[in-house]
């Protein structure tokens, strides 16, 4: 399983990181972004990345494989 | 530690009929279907475009022109029924369906979920012609008006979704007039102290303020429109759109057996109450149509994007295990954006909440803020300030 997040439609609502906050990372303005190295979501935070896919108002993050 | 399912809970042989597949309905699926059920789901809808976002309907896909799109939060492992319910019999939990032909059909199932949300209230002396948003129907049609040509728009309620109309139509540069009976605009949302500066925002993109007047009478015919005021001030317009709230859309379930006061009565867990309070069997309530019971005994319905993702989740667990679950609320949070400002709002606004600023950011006509009431803390409000924000939700601040 992958995970992307498009920066473009990210408008910091921060639930992202608030379901799994172990891939979501904010930058100094506020937006969220993956983690480095955490783009390829191991078997144990799958379930969380997928419930911050899913809480995110604005259809930012996309699971894919 | 996974919760055990007790008496009541859902089996694999059993059908779930949802009414209204929109975000609580929606979420609902996509919860059962993460739980491991794997029996017969019937998501029942009348509006064609379900299901989608509504956010989106007063800002981007309205000031920029995007698409309707499938959401995250849908899980395409159910059947849609694309009909209007118009009959429920609670105790059988027995629902009367009526498709666009006209044709109707009774279905029942084992468990039924009421997610039918609301629908925009109009003023009385509203005539034909007159806009309202709440479907992606509506926002087409507002949108193909607005390609037709029309120049000036004059909204009806400075709340949150009157507000955020004016700004995106403000944004394609048509000229708005906006007309309230309250004096402040966004009272409801941020509190009388932030609904004072919010006039500001609006006053800076020219919009056309008629705050704390009453309406006379509206016309509207063939495009020449006018809201005339008590004054005598009469507002011509091409176009006139009605944003004066939402009610709980129940039309269907008078007869049904179950309580109704503005929305459906349901317990903490989602279970719906019938006349006379006591919990009917496998019939729940999520979303803006219900009407939940608080720890004090009231009842209170929540019309946002949050809370209704919320119950949705909950109803599914409460139906799953047969029993509720406890699970750690999360605070309520309501955004949005207008006139440049990307604002946030944790907590609950009380009206009359002192307002202090916390940090301001004056290069982006923002900041943080926290609301309090009789001294004690009850919201915070970030105005363009995303990273104040993400602080704050991470306990950073105290
Ligand atoms: C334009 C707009 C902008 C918004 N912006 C924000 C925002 O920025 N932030 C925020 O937090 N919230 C916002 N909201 C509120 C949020 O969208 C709602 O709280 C949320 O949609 C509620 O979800 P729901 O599933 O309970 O109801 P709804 O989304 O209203 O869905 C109910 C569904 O039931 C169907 N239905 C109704 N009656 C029947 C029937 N008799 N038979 C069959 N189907 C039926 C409807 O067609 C609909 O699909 C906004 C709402 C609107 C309208
Ligand atoms: S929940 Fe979505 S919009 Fe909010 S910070 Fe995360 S990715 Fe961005």
């Amino acid at each position: 399983m992958k995970v992307a997040l498009d920066a473009k439609r990210c408008q910091g609502h921060a639930r992202c990181a608030a379901f799994a906050p172990e891939t979501f990372v904010f930058d100094d303005e506020g937006f969220s972004r993956v983690r480095e190295g955490f783009e390829n979501v191991k078997p144990e935070l799958q379930e969380k990345v997928r419930r911050a896919c899913t809480n995110c108002p604005e259809g930012a993050i996309t699971i894919s494989g | 530690m996974s919760p055990e399912k007790v008496q009541g809970g859902l089996e694999p042989s059993e059908t779930v009929a949802i009414v209204g597949a929109s975000l609580a309905g929606g979420a609902c699926i996509t919860r059962l279907r993460e739980l491991g059920f794997t029996g017969r789901i019937q998501a029942i809808d009348c509006d064609p475009f379900a299901p989608y976002d509504r956010p989106p309907l007063s800002k981007r896909f309205l000031a920029q022109n995007t698409e309707i799109e499938t959401p995250r939060w849908w899980s395409p492992d159910c059947e849609v029924i694309r009909a209007r319910a118009v009959a429920f019999d609670a105790q059988r939990r027995a629902l009367r369906l009526r498709d666009t032909s006209g044709a109707e059909r009774n279905i029942s199932a084992d468990a039924v979920v009421i997610a039918t949300g609301a629908q925009p209230r109009r003023l009385p002396i509203e005539p034909d012609g007159v806009f309202a948003l709440r479907t992606a129907g509506d926002a087409l049609a507002l949108r193909h008006a607005v390609d037709a040509g029309a120049k000036h728009v004059a909204v009806i309620g400075a709340g949150v979704l009157g507000t955020e109309i004016a700004s995106s139509l403000r944004q394609q540069d048509l000229q708005v007039s906006m007309v309230d009976a309250a004096s402040l605009p966004l009272v409801r949302l941020l509190g009388r102290g932030m609904g004072a500066r919010a006039i500001d925002w609006m006053k800076e993109w020219n919009v056309d303020l008629h705050l704390g007047v009453r309406i006379e009478s509206i016309r509207c015919d063939h495009g020449v429109c006018a809201v005339t005021l008590g004054s005598g001030v009469a507002i011509e317009s091409d176009l006139i759109i009605s944003a004066v709230g939402a009610r709980p859309a129940v039309d269907w379930l008078i007869n049904s057996g179950l309580a109704i006061r503005d929305g459906v009565l349901c317990d903490a867990s989602g279970s719906a109450l019938s006349m006379g309070h006591n919990v009917v069997p496998r019939v729940y309530v999520a979303g803006d149509v219900a009407s939940v019971e608080c720890p004090n005994g009231s009842f209170a319905r929540d019309e946002s994007w949050t809370g209704a993702k919320q119950q949705g989740v909950k109803v599914a667990e409460t139906m799953y295990y047969g029993a509720q679950q406890t699970v750690q609320p999360e605070p309520p949070y309501f955004w949005t954006e207008q006139f440049g400002r990307r604002v946030q709002i944790l907590g609950r606004v009380s009206e009359n909440g002192a307002v202090s600023c916390v940090k301001s950011v004056p290069d982006r006509n923002g900041g943080l803020f926290k609301v309090a009431e009789s001294g004690a803390h009850v919201a915070w409000i970030a105005i363009n300030a995303p990273s104040l924000f993400a602080q704050v939700k991470a306990g950073l601040l105290p």
